[in-house]
């Protein structure tokens, strides 16, 4: 892998050399393309679209309209079953309550303990609301396997909620397994955390949800693939310019259009849509299997060259394939290890290195699969190199030495 | 300030912490109450007693960082034998003292060594985690 040439794609490098950004799983950086486009949207042809008809209008318009279809192509479906949301969050919170008419007490909703909490309280929440039970598929050694929510499902189940790869420490699902005992329920994958460098496969689910800012792209943007049938089951996420036939509104009724229109009322991100465009061109340019290769050999490189560290960690997912070494440092608090404070000026601030500290928006996987207050999560990206994770390494050797700041 | 001070005094507290307890206090007679910080989970929980206005007695304990910790051990220092006001005058003053704001510093003994508190505003919730606790408790007891 070339990577100093993709690192010349992304000027931030350019401004910040010492810069050892291993957050992507939170953000991924954004490469100049993504920016230049949006910028150029602004500069040359700021317009609404699916309103006015003016030149610009129809520029967007059809800039919007490739969005979707290199979208729905990057991910082998059909246009019409991309949605564009404003984040991952807003999305899976948006499709949980639209379902809230087949949320009956007599039905079950199945999600993991390892689900971020933008999916696991939107469900959480509804399952109080409505009374019907909600099923928790329980690690076991830090593992969730598909055979571990598939058991959970029978003829009640109406929802699966569930992580393609969860944001702590990287859990794979096998979905498709997961999809095969799926009875009656819809099965939703949050793929926030795998889609950026994994393959996905969206045959025999319902919805997966993507976030922009972590595919290379923009935020205040997020994808959701919805297949037909969850369409229909699916209320409209919002009411208002878009979603309705327009001439059916009178006094007591409407009439709510089909299809994607059905979940975008409101002028959507139309910059950001535009800029998301062009980080899958980036992805295609390097290749989804090449960043996964990528990513996957910068994890083996740290398992192969942590050996004088070896002592001063507890690194949780060793054993997993993906794109996260999820670790603390022995006896050290993780705010002590990543920021620096009165009495400590070495911490991973010190090397510049971003990470990720705290309980990642997901508490019952850091207290109870993990039986940690909090962790520490270096998650790689196509930008980083093997030096990189020599300074992490490095540097976790150094801050372990700090006697200060030793519990 | 001295730096080397700073630090003794902070390394004084944080591995020697002052009025602190374990998890199994169980004394009625204190109010007990716990603070989070969401972000990285750190957790205090405070005791603490009145005699009337007065705040008689106070203990903590719990787990966090070096600063957190630390300016736990302090804060109990410097309520305890305080009236209910004086101890929300302090704390407001602590407030406004690690956020670099004037305040009156001669209200402070050891919590005096956070005048670089300022510089770490990602730190704040770690400064702040056991007085804001505290003030919780002392104006929860006024209502």
């Amino acid at each position: 892998m070339d990577t100093k040439s993709i690192r010349d794609q992304f000027s931030i490098f350019n401004n910040n050399k010492d810069l050892v950004y291993l957050d992507s799983s939170a953000t991924s950086l954004t490469p100049d393309k993504v920016v230049k486009a949006m910028d150029k949207y602004y500069y040359e042809y700021n317009s609404n679209i699916g309103r006015s008809s003016n030149e610009f209008a129809l520029i967007a318009q059809k800039e919007v309209d490739n969005a979707r279809k290199k979208i729905a192509n990057f991910f082998s479906v059909d246009e019409n079953n991309i949605i564009f949301g404003p984040s991952t969050t807003i999305s899976i919170n948006n499709i949980a309550r639209s379902l809230s008419n087949i949320m009956k007490p007599d039905k079950n909703i199945v999600v993991t303990d390892q689900e971020h909490h933008s999916n696991f309280l939107p469900w959480l929440k509804l399952s109080q609301e409505f009374d019907l039970e909600l099923r928790i598929a329980k690690s076991n050694e830090n593992i969730i396997e598909a055979k571990d929510v598939a058991k959970l499902v029978d003829e009640n189940t109406v929802v699966i909620s569930i992580h393609h790869m969860s944001n702590v420490i990287g859990n794979i699902i096998d979905f498709q397994e997961v999809a095969k005992n799926k009875q009656n329920a819809f099965l939703i994958i949050d793929g926030a955390q795998s889609a950026p460098h994994m393959k996905v496969d969206f045959n025999n689910i319902d919805a997966f949800i993507i976030s922009g800012h972590k595919m290379y792209g923009p935020t205040g943007i997020n994808i959701n693939y919805l297949s037909d049938e969850i369409q229909e089951e699916l209320e409209p996420f919002n009411f208002g310019g878009g979603m309705v036939i327009p001439s059916s509104v009178n006094d007591n009724s409407f009439l709510v259009k089909k299809g994607i229109d059905k979940f975008e009322a409101g002028t959507l991100p139309i910059a950001e849509i535009i800029g998301l465009s062009l980080s899958i061109d980036f992805i295609n340019d390097v290749g989804i299997e090449n960043i996964e290769k990528h990513v996957l050999s910068l994890k083996e490189y740290f398992l192969n060259n942590y050996e004088k560290i070896k002592d001063l960690v507890t690194i949780y997912n060793k054993d997993i394939k993906n794109n996260l070494i999820t670790f603390n440092i022995n006896s050290i608090n993780v705010h002590d290890a990543v920021s620096n404070s009165i009495i400590n000026d070495i911490s991973f601030s010190t090397f510049n290195i971003a990470l990720r500290e705290g309980q990642l928006c997901n508490n019952i996987t850091v207290n109870n699969v993990l039986g940690q207050k909090a962790i520490i999560r270096a998650s790689f990206g196509i930008y980083n190199t093997t030096e990189d994770v020599a300074k992490l390494i490095n540097a976790i050797e150094k801050i372990a030495s700090v006697e200060d700041i030793r519990s | 300030m001295d730096n080397n001070f700073k630090r003794e005094v902070l390394l004084h507290h944080n591995k020697t912490p002052h009025n602190r307890v374990d998890s199994t206090f169980d004394d009625k007679s204190y109010i007990k109450k716990s603070g989070i910080n969401p972000s990285c989970g750190d957790q205090l929980t405070m005791y603490i007693k009145f005699d009337g206005e007065e705040i008689s007695d106070i203990k903590h304990d719990g787990d966090g960082c070096t600063m957190c910790c630390a300016s736990a051990s302090i804060s109990t220092d410097e309520v305890k034998g305080k009236t209910k006001n004086e101890a929300i005058n302090k704390i407001e003053n602590f407030d406004k003292y690690i956020k670099g704001q004037e305040c009156e510093v001669d209200l402070f003994e050891d919590a005096i060594i956070f005048e670089d508190a300022k510089d770490f505003p990602n730190r704040y919730k770690c400064f702040n985690l056991a007085w804001s606790t505290i003030e919780e408790v002392v104006r929860e007891s006024n209502e």
